[in-house]
């Protein structure tokens, strides 16, 4: 960069500042308005002056959400699920990637059209045939029926993505190992996995957030209030004729706070991954 | 060599799915048993001691609570069918009892409204329960509009539980500072409507968004415009009359003093501006009473009640009124008989009262037997506002529900009610400006082309 | 070999279960006159496509749809890119932004339309209310015909543009360093390097994210629904809300399957466009 004079530097930073203010207030401020909203008792939360902190601090809100709703519980659905469907995405994928390009699978190219085939499916269409189908296999009703169904929408993607990463690693090493007397399962496991851990992290990632968010089908497909997942708790906090608003914001800020927790925790590497698997 | 590895790779893939399975039904909720896939439950199942499973749609948390309470005391009761109940969501239960019904894995009970009831029915699920509601009916007096939407063909289809009631709410505080009086026809409430909508505040919050709160609010005054039966005797639709004309007309009069973006409206908005005090009347059930004084900071005396106003000429008084009803799904004799024993020992006083309180106010009672009332008026916010509740119990000896006036059965009405067609009707007027009469003209169509 | 076919079976098989046969089973519906969900039907052939094909709804819906999907992709790569620019260079917020730049896509689509809905509501609303004390009357955010589809965009933009953003940042990490010296050594701006260097070098990338995106964007029903239900006065019916609503509230099976079928095959006809037009050389 040429060398300029500091205030015209500093002016030219100006159109990117103001960016980047605005990026922090668009990204950050709903997320910040739900958080402290659930702080606030039920008249300041309609009142028409809306405050940026809440005029009184309560916990009101947070006390009703435990008292009366079975959040824990939804939490530990939503893992249950999320976890799932993560394994088996894992499971699925890598082994799909690697059978279709180590081993020569045919049908390889055509993995980018399946996955664009999935993506083009209305999801409404699927509601009503997938349920009886379910309903045979007995997986009505059951986080292993949400595993599988959101499995079929993750592990398209992450083959395709895992796939370009196997890509990368260069068949020599498969060829060395073969030297070495590792059959293809050995080579897959010690050999190709490790070097495969970005895109195992990316994938990883994105199969939970995935199904932590997925509502239609866990909506659909989950009868027992005991096995409901958060969005479909958070949903239910609504009702009909009347809402609690301090119960939904309070309610609101738990569906979110696992995963941004999560994310705040291991999402450097989600992005690491992407990028990398990305761009193959 | 190769071959070595499928044994061991099949026997991971089928523990691994073991171990999912077995994680399904593992948290504990308040059922007894693990509801498991599809073949249990409901469908031909002879009657072993599995539980029936009742289906309701009242997903507030509190109310949940409360039956899940009244249920456990049921099964307490060592009953040959003992019950355990599954909340579903309204958005989600169309699909999902059409779905169900295929797979022949439909609840015993399903707690349902009138239109959604001819729905159920007319996927070939319900079962008659004349007898158990005659005998109800003998013992705590059904009110007429409890049981007319569930009566067709000399049949009963669901035993009415509770019902809901609009009627029209109003800040004490402002009407007071104005000088008015609660308004009793439509030509007093446009006049305080208009009169109470100064600097920030808004007459009336009305909802106008496509969905069932705007149907039932637009419905109320329909009634009290003698528009409340737009039916023929052939069960043809005539929605395109004078009256419902002039109901549209105060409707779009009316959205003219609520909040600016009544267009996206269902039934929290318009009550968190009544509470909040940004709009001083709202129409709606029962349900302003309890979040009242946590809401609004003002005493429970500052909450006005009045009927629904009536039209000033050829108006009647009335109201909508959901009757509110458990079907019988259950194809077993045995599991119907258990079905009925449990809803009459619901009926009984003293458990009554504890169903009703779910929902303190919009639940209202379906009968007039003084005994079985006694211990829910006793709650703590009927009490409180026993006089709103005596009006409340009053309108709806004049309620109606459209598809089921004066002893009609509409079979199809939920056709109809599924698309929301008076909230378009609304909106089109709102919205895009139509006039009354253009917008009773494509309802007309619209209703005509769901019927066909 | 076998070993190779059994690894990728079990995705073939989830898939098959999943959506193939949801799929046939919609095709199989489409091409019969079923009314409630399950109830008998009659095979009518095409006779359901003509109907659909002939109700203007369904075309109003399509045209719906084209302006979604447009106003989507152009909302979303114009905050991915500025976001990706920004969170490359060196700094306290580039640093923080690559971690919560992503917050918005982990927020379930049912929190994401409760909280916005909640901050454009004209009584209580944060958002509202700050505007209006700038002097901006937002009117009816959600209830305006008009203003309605743009508004619910932009929400639904602020959901998703995270996912793009992170993978436009990862292309541009690729772009290597010396080439962007170079063009600045030339004299080339900020802005003239990036369209004549970077861009160019990022295409393979902004190809798949393209397409895979619109697919993506398209088929979208959550947030749309969750907000409006398709209203006001039909306003945000795009195509799966259009299918929604007619399997759902209007409970015409068959009607909606056809539109289902026929929104693959529009889709699918679009895409093939795509891949043979746009497609960058290299690939």
């Amino acid at each position: 960069m040429s060398a300029l004079t500091t205030p015209g530097r500093a002016v030219r930073a100006i159109p990117r500042v103001v960016v980047m203010a605005l990026l922090t207030l668009v990204v950050l401020g709903p997320i910040y308005w739900i958080t402290i909203s659930s702080f606030k008792p039920r008249s300041e939360l309609i009142s028409t002056s809306p405050t940026l902190l809440p005029r009184e601090w309560t916990l009101e809100n947070f006390e009703r959400l435990f008292a009366t709703t079975k959040y824990p519980l939804f939490l530990s659905n939503s893992f249950v699920v999320a976890i799932g469907t993560t394994v088996v995405t894992l499971v699925v994928s890598i082994a799909a990637a690697y059978g279709l390009d180590r081993l020569r699978v045919p049908g390889a190219g055509k993995i980018s059209g399946v996955v664009l085939l999935s993506y083009m499916i209305p999801g409404t269409l699927l509601i009503v045939p997938l349920y009886v189908t379910l309903a045979q296999l007995g997986l009505i009703d059951s986080h292993a029926g949400l595993v599988l169904v959101n499995v079929a929408f993750t592990a398209p993607f992450c083959t395709w993505l895992l796939r370009g990463f196997i890509l990368a690693i260069p068949i020599e090493i498969d060829e060395a190992a073969a030297l070495d007397g590792a059959g293809p399962l050995r080579t897959m496991f010690q050999i190709v996995l490790p070097l495969l851990l970005p895109g195992v992290a990316t994938v990883a990632v994105y199969s939970f957030v995935f199904s932590w968010t997925e509502f239609v089908f866990a909506s659909q497909f989950i009868m027992s209030d005991g096995l409901d997942t958060l969005p479909v708790g958070l949903k239910a906090i609504i009702g009909q004729y009347t809402v609690d608003w301090g119960l939904v914001t309070s309610a609101t800020l738990f569906t979110l706070l696992p995963t941004v927790l999560l994310f705040l925790a291991v999402g450097r590497f989600f992005v690491g991954g992407l990028i990398a698997g990305a761009t193959k | 060599m190769r071959n070595r590895f499928i044994i061991p790779i099949a026997a991971a893939v089928a523990a691994g799915s073991l171990i999912l399975a077995g994680c399904s039904g593992s948290p504990s909720g308040s059922a007894s048993t693990d509801p498991g896939g599809g073949a249990q439950s409901g469908g031909g199942a002879t009657g072993s001691t599995e539980p029936l499973i009742l289906w309701h749609m009242e997903s507030v948390p509190t109310r949940v609570e409360a039956w899940n309470t009244l249920i456990d005391q049921y099964n307490a009761t060592d009953p040959a069918y003992p019950v355990q109940a599954q909340v579903q969501e309204w958005d989600s239960v169309y699909q999902g009892i059409a779905a169900a019904a295929q797979a022949g894995n439909q609840p015993d009970i399903l707690f349902a409204i009138p239109d959604f009831a001819t729905y159920v029915r007319n996927l070939g699920l319900g079962q008659p329960v004349t007898s158990t509601v005659e005998e109800l009916d003998g013992e705590y007096d059904f009110l007429d509009a409890a049981t007319a939407a569930y009566t067709d063909g000399g049949e009963v289809w669901a035993v009415p539980l509770y019902g809901m009631v609009q009627m029209l709410w109003y800040n004490r505080d402002s009407f007071e500072a104005a000088g008015l009086e609660a308004p009793t026809t439509w030509d007093e409430l446009r006049a305080a409507a208009e009169r109470l909508t100064q600097d920030g505040q808004s007459g009336i919050a009305l909802p106008a968004g496509k969905n069932l709160a705007s149907d039932q609010v637009l419905y109320s005054f329909m009634v009290t415009g003698g528009a409340g039966n737009w039916f023929t005797e052939d069960g043809e639709v005539d929605f395109d009359t004078p009256e419902t004309v002039a109901a549209l007309q105060l409707y779009k009069d009316l959205l003219a003093f609520s909040p600016k973006d009544s267009a996206s409206f269902a039934w929290g908005e318009p009550q968190a501006a009544f509470n909040s005090g940004a709009a001083a009347m709202a129409v709606e059930k029962g349900q302003y009473l309890a979040p009242w004084e946590a809401e609004s900071g003002l005493a429970p005396d500052r909450l006005g009640c009045a009927p629904i106003p009536v039209k000033d000429e050829g108006g009647q008084p009335g109201s909508i009124y959901y009757s509110n009803g458990a079907m019988v799904l259950a194809d077993d004799q045995a599991r119907q008989d258990g079905a009925a024993a449990f809803l009459s020992w619901l009926m009984l006083p003293e458990n009554y009262g504890p169903f009703l309180e779910a929902e303190p106010g919009l639940f209202l009672p379906v009968t007039t037997d003084e005994a079985q009332i006694s211990a829910w008026r006793s709650n703590e916010i009927i009490d409180t506002y026993s006089e709103c509740v005596d009006a409340m119990l009053d309108q709806s000896k004049t309620g109606a529900l459209f598809g089921f006036v004066d002893g009609q059965y509409i079979e199809r009405i939920g056709d109809i009610s599924g698309q929301n067609i008076l909230a378009q009707a609304i909106q089109r007027m709102y919205v895009s400006g139509e006039s009354a009469e253009d917008a009773a003209a494509w309802a007309q169509a619209e209703m005509d082309k769901a019927l066909s | 070999m076998a070993l190779g076919y059994a690894l990728v079976a079990p995705i073939v098989v989830i898939m098959l279960v999943v959506i193939a046969y949801p799929l046939l089973n919609a095709v199989w519906t489409s091409l019969r006159d079923q009314r409630l969900i399950g109830s008998d039907s009659d095979f009518v052939a095409f006779e359901t496509y003509a109907k659909v094909v002939g109700d203007p709804s369904f075309w109003a819906a399509l045209r719906r749809s084209g302006l979604w999907l447009i106003g989507n992709m152009a909302v979303q790569t114009v905050l991915a890119f500025g976001a990706a620019l920004l969170m490359q260079r060196r700094g306290w917020w580039a640093r923080s932004a690559r971690v919560w730049v992503m917050l918005p896509w982990v927020v379930p689509t049912v929190a994401v339309t409760i909280i916005w809905q909640w901050m454009l509501n004209s009584s209580y609303g944060v958002v509202y209310k700050a505007f209006e004390a700038v002097g901006i009357d937002l009117g009816s955010p959600f209830g305006n015909p008009v203003w309605a589809l743009p508004v619910i965009i932009l929400v639904n933009s602020w959901h998703w543009f995270p996912l793009t953003a992170v993978v436009v940042y990862g292309a541009l990490a690729t772009v290597p360093g010396e080439v962007i010296e170079a063009a600045t050594i030339d004299g080339a701006n900020a802005w003239q390097t990036f369209w004549a260097v970077t861009f160019p070098l990022l295409q393979p990338v902004l190809f798949a994210v393209a397409l895979v995106g619109s697919l993506w964007s398209f088929n979208i029903l959550d947030t749309i629904f969750l907000i409006t239900e398709g209203g006001p006065a039909d306003a945000t019916t795009t195509l799966p809300v259009y299918v929604y609503n007619t399997a759902f509230s209007a409970f015409r099976a068959s009607e909606a399957a056809a539109a289902s079928v026929l929104t693959v095959i529009v889709l699918g006809i679009a895409a093939l466009l795509f891949v043979r037009f746009a497609r960058p050389k290299e690939l």
